[in-house]
């Protein structure tokens, strides 16, 4: 069984830890305020088919899952239907899930396997079909540092730059793609990685170092 | 999106991995448009429902099968006003045509057919309405202006 038909399984092992919710920095959080209703209440609650419950699960977690989705595909619109995917998906085996593993956990890892699967399915060289750039970008003190004189930034457009980095994204494979994703842009410690994707901490700092030497070389023109 | 000037521990592997980090930050910042975003949430909802509902009530049915009105519902209000002047433009019509050609209203008739017998004292004789000669009471089901009689008048000896 390879390691992605390894992670089709819906319910998590029994010796998968409970996840919370991280910080930008990937440091545990408390629950939000907002948030007065728990996942795992919330979960109880759609098990037994309050769909309102649900509901706010969606809410809660949909931007997570469309930005993996987003960045591991670098198409909004395969993201869009992948976010749904998931979230049908998760809702059709939520009976199963007996909250061993966080839902946020639970949640990632179904989002990892159909992005994966997804991509397998379909051809892979895929068009960019990008977000746009918030504008709050140029307020940003390493736009700023970036584009500033001397700079290899300095002379390229935003949709130059965004489309180098999402190009340089989709030339790496998918398991080094996912481990960027989740760790660079998402902040999420590699010890919650390995859960997700069910390796070792060891193999998630590997696949992590040999992606950004990949990504240092095709962006090398903007690096060196 | 992560926090500003932290990346996540790539200053692990150097400047260059410091460089990577700053650019891959940039990237949080493709932000999703968020129209698109408020439908694709409704679009999960609705396929939910279509997983979990075997008892179709009509409001999953219109959710169903005409979905825009409910992602933007403005459109679908705009919609029913449409519909609704419609109507009232071609009601006006019927009533400005003062009940010509195809207009059908009900309305009672001059001679009721259900009418109490009753029996004078004067006479004892069993009084009748006066009925006109073809009473029509059905229309016909050929369609024709031909009656249907479901009674037959009993002359009676004065």
């Amino acid at each position: 069984m390879d390691e992605v038909d390894k992670l089709d399984s819906d319910e998590l092992g029994a010796d998968e830890l409970d996840v919370e919710r991280f910080d930008a920095e990937g440091h545990e959080t408390e629950l939000d305020p907002a948030f007065e209703i728990s996942d795992e209440e919330l979960v109880l609650r759609s098990q037994q088919g309050d769909m309102p419950a649900f509901e706010q699960l969606v809410e809660r977690y949909h931007g997570k899952i469309y930005g993996l989705t987003y960045n591991m595909t670098s198409n909004r619109e395969d993201a869009e239907d992948l976010t749904q995917e998931v979230f049908v998906k998760a809702y059709e085996a939520l009976p199963r899930f007996k909250g061993k593993a966080s839902f946020y956990t639970w949640i990632y890892r179904i989002a990892v396997n159909k992005t994966i699967n997804y991509r397998k399915k379909r051809n892979r060289k895929r068009a960019l079909s990008l977000d746009q750039f918030d504008q709050e970008i140029k307020l940003d003190d390493v736009y700023h540092e970036l584009t500033t004189k001397g700079s290899p930034l300095r002379n390229i457009s935003l949709s130059e730059l965004q489309i180098k980095l999402n190009e340089a994204m989709m030339n790496l494979s998918e398991k080094h793609r996912t481990v960027v994703v989740m760790h660079d842009m998402q902040g999420i410690p590699h010890e919650e990685i390995a859960k997700v994707v069910g390796s070792s901490v060891g193999t998630i700092r590997s696949r992590l170092f040999y992606a950004r030497r990949q990504l240092q070389t095709e962006l090398m023109e903007f690096i060196k | 999106m992560m926090e500003k000037n932290d990346y996540s521990g790539m200053d692990e592997g150097g400047a260059d991995d410091v460089l990577l980090g700053k650019l891959l930050h940039l990237k949080g910042y493709e932000v999703p448009d968020a129209s698109r975003q408020i439908r694709s949430k409704q679009n999960i909802m609705r396929r939910v429902r279509q997983t979990e509902r075997k008892d179709w009530s009509l409001e999953h049915l219109l959710e169903l099968h005409i979905p825009w009105f409910f992602a933007e519902p403005r459109y679908g209000i705009a919609l029913l006003l449409v519909v609704f002047a419609g109507l009232q433009f071609l009601g006006s019509g019927k009533v400005k045509s003062g009940g010509q050609g195809e207009a059908y209203a009900t309305y009672p008739t001059q001679v009721n057919p259900s009418v109490s017998l009753y029996a004078t004292a004067s006479t004892n004789q069993v009084s009748y309405p006066e009925l006109p000669e073809e009473l029509k009471f059905f229309p016909s089901p050929a369609g024709s202006g031909q009656a249907i009689f479901v009674g037959q008048r009993i002359e009676t000896e004065k």
